[in-house]
């Protein structure tokens, strides 16, 4: 009994202790004198361990407990009359499986960018970001409502804008930076609205309690086209992935971290998570399959024509969250998490390696005597000359789906912007200007003669 | 109770024709500093001694006056004194004479007797007073002749009532066009962007609160007016913000929008509608303020307030970098800040009777954090330019009053409870001044039935 609850307790903390070293970190670099890099290292690292230790004991919870799911109540944050808002963390196969991935390569991450990061200005920076992300990412995984999990999805959205313009002395960082969060923006604003309708349907947006409720109650095809939109956007799926190539500005650690392994799987999560609502509405099915295969078939095709090691991974990887994406439409959640646990390993060692990709390639093909032969490339010889100059057209323009956007939705709201703008300051110099204006200067009569 | 009450209105009132009239600059701004803090202090207490006792709101007179007090209304007039001190704390020393310290102390005690009047004369005259320091004419002439225009309207709506019109019409239409919501938003935005951002802050953000507790709607047709009102200023002023170039123009439509949507969500009518409109009026007004505070400092170390020419300034201003990035995320209801609490509230009171107005006011306030993201890139990121590669370092006041700033910001979005307890508060809901006003009128009152839903 005391093992168990101070397993819960270990577990419950879980979020908390990466936080706390963000604490720490940051309230080090308000001091006059800057932190070393050994402190911060070492913060960093004690957080994530004893975070990690959390999510061992909520997965050996999980495990001792047969397989059941249990929620863990944490208290609640804030009431209002007959809302509220609380906070409790909720054990179960999925979530005790995802918070030892990120665990895991929350660890890695640091231990990599020690040495990668090493004199880097932007060290601490960089750490205080992490251990933000770490405390946003285990709290998403592990939240029992959808409330709790809004706030460590947007955590991990703002971790991910920031991380992407790490490098803010340079413009592309900062203005890929603007793009990620204009995308996540825009598309959250589909999962406020399914919390908004879940509450007011269910008045509760715990999973457990909302999940045993009687569908027909709720409106389910709402809030799963909102839940949809918003994991879209996490998840870069078509037409919204324009953002994940631009977002490889950021530092190798950081693209490996979130590109590759966690926070662009946290679309996928989302689904899974939300599967009872999914499985309730055709519609979101169906909107499931065409979104993850459209952008399944866009984005390997994108990957092919790739002119650097990053963006062909970044390509290659919205391709196989996609297929996440179908997998869930056709009602496999099962099939998707397993895709999505050993992709995210698969990709963030990758990922990691991509300064390495070039030495890698010759080393193998020493190895091997010859360059391997590409079965891919056989049949894409097959394929009729004209087929092939459309197709690497339409790859290489991405599909037109960003100038598209940009030419009916971007352009068109900023002519309309600019406009608007340009009458208001009219209205402002009218105001502005003098009720009398000055006399005409007098010529003196000398002149005119 | 009574003694610190007349402290606080009286005395701000009282220094405020010496210090016009003293010729010792740093004299007025410590005195004023000095007063405004004082008057912050007391306003803690008094709100602190309400909440142990558990009182809500009272009815006083203090000679002769009828007053209001405790409630929310204590919450809001501890924001709205924190804004004075934060007025004067953060504007460079130079822009601190007699005039303007006087005038900013007259903005807060007639925002604080606006607050707490029950004399529907009083409310109107602490509604001029409170825009004092854009009225007297020495600042852009845009801004001043917009703001006399706008204030002018204002107050002519207000007196109205006596003449006949509704009372709560008459009142909230006064307020839309005191708070700012297009079309009344021209005098807002030429102040917060050609105004000093003391005098911006104190006559354009400040009152946001205090005039938001008084637009409960009385009826289903205000409710829709406030309703369609609001979204569409939403709207329209965060799509406007994104082509502006000059930073403080921007922040300016930005605190259009979302007093707009603030607007909105007292118009839903509910208990949870209003009690997030007063949270969220609290949350903008503090995180708002905070912005066109660290603009202003911005703008008074590089000499421009054009983002096309700034940039680069987050290694020689990080502390100001983390603090706009912080209030920024604060005004568009980032977790763990007090707007996300209020975000949430509204959305629970406007979404579930209108959804499709809900997103609209969501995607408005996306939009919304999209600019001040810009903003802050524009400001901070990128290489360092010419006029931004020898700005000076924070000072020491400037420090303390961020970190006041920010630390009300978190605390209040970490530890929400006593801001809360407004809604509890609003169990006497109507505000005395419409009270009053509507006892004497011949027909009675009409109640929405969101009303009587949030007395249950």
């Amino acid at each position: 009994m005391t093992i168990a609850l101070v397993a819960r307790a270990l577990a419950a903390w879980t979020p908390g202790l990466p936080a706390l070293g963000a604490l720490i970190v940051g309230a080090a670099l308000l001091g006059r004198t800057p932190p070393s890099e050994r402190f911060t290292a070492r913060v960093a690292q004690a957080a994530l361990w004893l975070g990690a230790i959390g999510s061992l004991a909520a997965a050996g919870l999980f495990l001792a407990g047969g397989g059941e799911p249990f929620e863990a109540p944490l208290g609640r944050w804030f009431h209002s009359g007959d809302y509220g808002f609380e906070l409790s963390l909720r054990i179960d196969a999925l979530s005790a499986a995802s918070t030892l991935l990120v665990a895991v390569l929350l660890l890695a991450t640091a231990r990599f960018s020690i040495a990668y990061l090493h004199r880097e200005p932007g060290f601490h920076r960089f750490f205080l970001l992490v251990l933000l992300f770490g405390a946003g990412m285990q709290t998403l995984v592990l939240a029992g409502s959808y409330d709790l999990l809004f706030a460590g999805w947007e955590i991990v959205g703002l971790t991910s804008v920031l991380l992407v313009g790490f490098f803010h002395e340079r413009t592309a960082p900062v203005r890929a930076s603007t793009r990620v969060l204009v995308t996540y923006r825009l598309t959250d604003v589909g999962f406020l609205f399914a919390i908004v309708l879940l509450h007011h349907a269910a008045h509760t947006t715990h999973f457990g309690a909302l999940f045993d409720a009687s569908r027909s109650e709720l409106p389910v095809t709402a809030a799963a086209l909102g839940l949809l939109l918003a994991a879209m956007g996490k998840s870069a799926q078509a037409p919204l992935g324009g953002w994940l190539p631009r977002a490889m500005e950021g530092p190798t650690a950081s693209s490996a971290v979130f590109y590759g392994g966690l926070s662009v799987h946290a679309g996928v999560f989302l689904v899974i998570r939300s599967w009872p609502l999914f499985e309730a509405s055709l519609p979101a099915r169906v909107a499931l399959v065409v979104v993850g295969a459209s952008t399944a078939i866009t984005s390997a095709l994108s990957a092919q024509v790739s002119a650097d090691a990053k963006s062909a991974l970044a390509y290659a990887t919205i391709s196989q969250v996609a297929l996440m994406f179908v997998e869930c439409g056709l009602g496999f959640p099962n099939v998707a998490i397993a895709h999505l646990l050993v992709h995210s390993l698969l990709r963030y060692y990758q990922f990691l390696r991509t300064p390495s990709v070039l030495q890698d390639l010759i080393e193998r093909r020493a190895a091997l005597g010859a360059a391997a032969p590409d079965a891919l490339a056989g049949k894409w010889e097959k394929l009729a000359p004209r087929t092939r100059r459309l197709l690497h057209r339409l790859a290489v323009e991405r599909f037109e789906l960003e100038a598209a956007l940009d030419r009916w939705v971007l352009r068109p709201l900023l002519a309309l912007a600019t406009a608007l703008d340009a009458l208001e300051r009219k209205v402002e110099r009218a105001s502005a200007a003098p009720k009398h204006p000055p006399e005409a200067p007098r010529v003196p009569h000398e002149a005119h003669e | 109770m009574t003694a610190a009450l007349l402290s606080v209105f009286v005395l701000p009132a009282l220094a405020a024709p010496w210090l016009h009239a003293s010729a010792r600059p740093r004299l007025v701004r410590r005195t004023s500093l000095a007063i405004a803090c004082g008057v912050l202090a007391w306003s803690i207490v008094i709100h602190a001694e309400n909440a142990i006792a558990g009182a809500s709101e009272a009815s006083l007179s203090i000679g002769g006056v009828a007053l209001v007090v405790g409630g929310a209304r204590s919450v809001l007039a501890s924001v709205v004194a924190l804004v004075a001190v934060g007025a004067l704390a953060f504007a460079p020393r130079r822009s601190i004479d007699g005039r303007a310290a006087s005038a900013d102390l007259l903005a807060e005690t007639g925002s604080l007797l606006a607050l707490h009047a029950r004399d529907p004369a009083l409310v109107v005259a602490g509604w001029a007073m409170s825009a004092w320091p854009l009225l007297g004419g020495a600042h852009h002439r845009a801004a001043t002749q917009l703001a006399r225009v706008t204030i002018a309207i204002s107050i002519a709506l207000a007196l109205a009532a006596f003449a006949g019109l509704p009372w709560s019409w008459a009142f909230a239409l006064a307020a839309l066009a005191r708070l700012g919501v297009p079309p009344f938003h021209s005098f807002a935005i030429a102040a917060l962007h050609r105004a000093p951002p003391w005098a911006a802050v104190i006559a354009i953000v400040s009152p946001l609160p205090l005039l938001a507790l008084g637009l409960e709607p009385a009826t289903p047709a205000l409710s829709n007016v406030l309703l369609a009102a609001g979204v569409a200023g939403a709207v329209y002023a965060s799509v406007v913000a994104l082509v502006q170039n000059e930073l403080r123009r921007a922040l300016a439509y930005v605190h259009v929008s979302v007093v707009s949507s603030v607007v909105a969500s007292m118009g839903s009518g509910t208990g949870e509608g209003i009690a997030g409109a007063l949270l969220a009026g609290v949350s903008a007004t503090l995180a708002i303020a905070g912005l066109v505070f660290v603009a202003g400092v911005v703008e008074a170390r590089t000499g421009t307030g054009d983002m096309r020419e700034l940039g680069g300034l987050h290694d020689r201003l990080p502390l100001a970098a983390a603090a706009f990035l912080l209030f920024a995320f604060a005004a568009v209801g980032f977790p763990g800040t007090l707007g996300f609490v209020s975000e949430d509230l509204a959305m629970q009171g406007l979404a579930p009777s209108h959804p499709a107005l809900a997103v609209v006011v969501l995607v408005a306030s996306a939009v919304n954090g999209i600019t001040l993201y810009r903003c802050w890139k524009r400001t901070f990121l990128g290489p360092a330019r010419e006029s931004t590669a020898r700005v000076g370092a924070l000072v020491t006041r400037e420090r303390i009053t961020g970190f006041a700033w920010a630390f009300v910001l978190v605390l209040g979005g970490l530890v929400p409870a006593p801001l809360s307890a407004i809604r509890e508060s609003l169990e006497h809901t109507r505000p005395p001044v419409v009270d009053r006003a509507e006892s004497a009128a011949t027909a009675p009152a009409q109640r929405t039935t969101s009303t009587r839903a949030r007395s249950k």
